[in-house]
């Protein structure tokens, strides 16, 4: 019998594959757990972080009243990621230089919504 | 240093600033009146350690930038020090980027000499944290049961808990040990537990 989470869970993998905006993808859970990953070269420290960033982020949403935060933008000189929750699970996402966040953020909500 | 404070405050969208010096002591802010000083608190603790924990593979980071409901907040590295930003979703990008590289120019001459409004809230933290020794001590014995993972995972528990290694209260130690001790084999729990209970940590 499938599994409900791991269906959708392919769901958003087979989406993020097809999405040229994306490099590569992590998708864990809040214990690092990988779950999915567009390869298998990705670095823990990053989980690691990742999971931190997500932490802090809900805790600062809590004081402020505004609950947990719907993503978390990472940019940096070299690269951008994008820091996205569904369900128990965060997905982390590497995107190319050229990717505009606000636009890229729109189409993947478009899609997910489609998708899940 | 109110002068960059207001600069911030000046580009559309923004409500909130508050800038602090790398120790996590607060030199400045202009924060709506609704927050009070907890959360303050809460920023220079938890974003303190930032910096030592983003990858330095990753490349250096320009910024990082959560979005709630209606709010952005974001944390924008300096040498010297950080600057934390809250503000409307309709905040103009070009702008605040055009702003905060002339502020981050600026900025580390004067958190050099500025003095601090707010004592670092880790520092507070540190008085009731796990003393460092401890904590290495507990990554060597992990490191017997969970081998060359071992630093990883108890980093990741911690962070699962908002916490870093260097700032782990002791109210909380219990609960990140049993997340740690969860990933040893269970025929070796006992015999963890025991030897945790030997390091005098006064939890188990």
């Amino acid at each position: 019998m499938s599994n409900p989470k791991n269906d959708s869970l392919s769901s958003i993998s087979n989406l993020l594959n097809s999405l040229k905006e994306v490099e590569s993808y992590i998708i864990t859970d809040m214990e690092g757990r990988i779950h999915m990953a567009s390869s298998e070269n990705y670095s823990e420290n990053t989980i690691n972080s990742s999971i931190y960033l997500w932490v802090i982020g809900s805790q600062f949403g809590g004081e402020i009243n505004t609950g947990e935060p719907a993503n978390l933008i990472y940019y940096m000189n070299t690269k951008k990621m994008l820091i996205q929750k569904y369900n128990d699970y965060l997905i982390i996402l590497n995107l190319i230089d050229i990717a505009k966040f606000p636009v890229f953020k729109r189409k993947l909500y478009e899609l997910f919504n489609r998708v899940i | 240093m109110n002068q960059v404070v207001s600069n911030i405050k000046n580009i559309p969208g923004v409500t909130g600033v508050a800038i602090f010096k790398d120790n996590g002591a607060l030199v400045a802010f202009d924060f709506p009146k609704a927050y009070d000083k907890n959360l303050l608190n809460l920023i220079g603790l938890k974003f303190q350690p930032i910096k030592e924990i983003l990858p330095q593979e990753e490349g250096e980071i320009v910024y990082l930038c959560w979005e709630y409901e209606n709010l952005l907040a974001f944390y924008y590295p300096v040498e010297g020090g950080w600057i934390n930003i809250i503000s409307s979703e309709a905040i103009p990008m070009p702008v605040f980027s055009l702003t905060m590289t002339a502020v981050a120019k600026k900025l580390p001459e004067l958190l050099a000499t500025s003095q601090h409004i707010q004592e670092p809230a880790g520092g507070k933290a540190e008085e009731g944290a796990v003393p460092q020794e401890k904590v290495e001590e507990l990554e060597k014995l992990f490191a017997l049961y969970l081998g060359p993972a071992s630093p990883v995972i108890f980093k990741r528990v911690a962070h699962q808990f908002g916490f870093t290694l260097s700032n782990i209260p002791t109210g909380s130690l219990k609960a990140i040990l049993d997340g740690v001790t969860a990933k040893v084999p269970e025929n070796k729990r006992p015999e963890l537990l025991e030897k945790i209970g030997s390091l005098g940590l006064g939890i188990i």
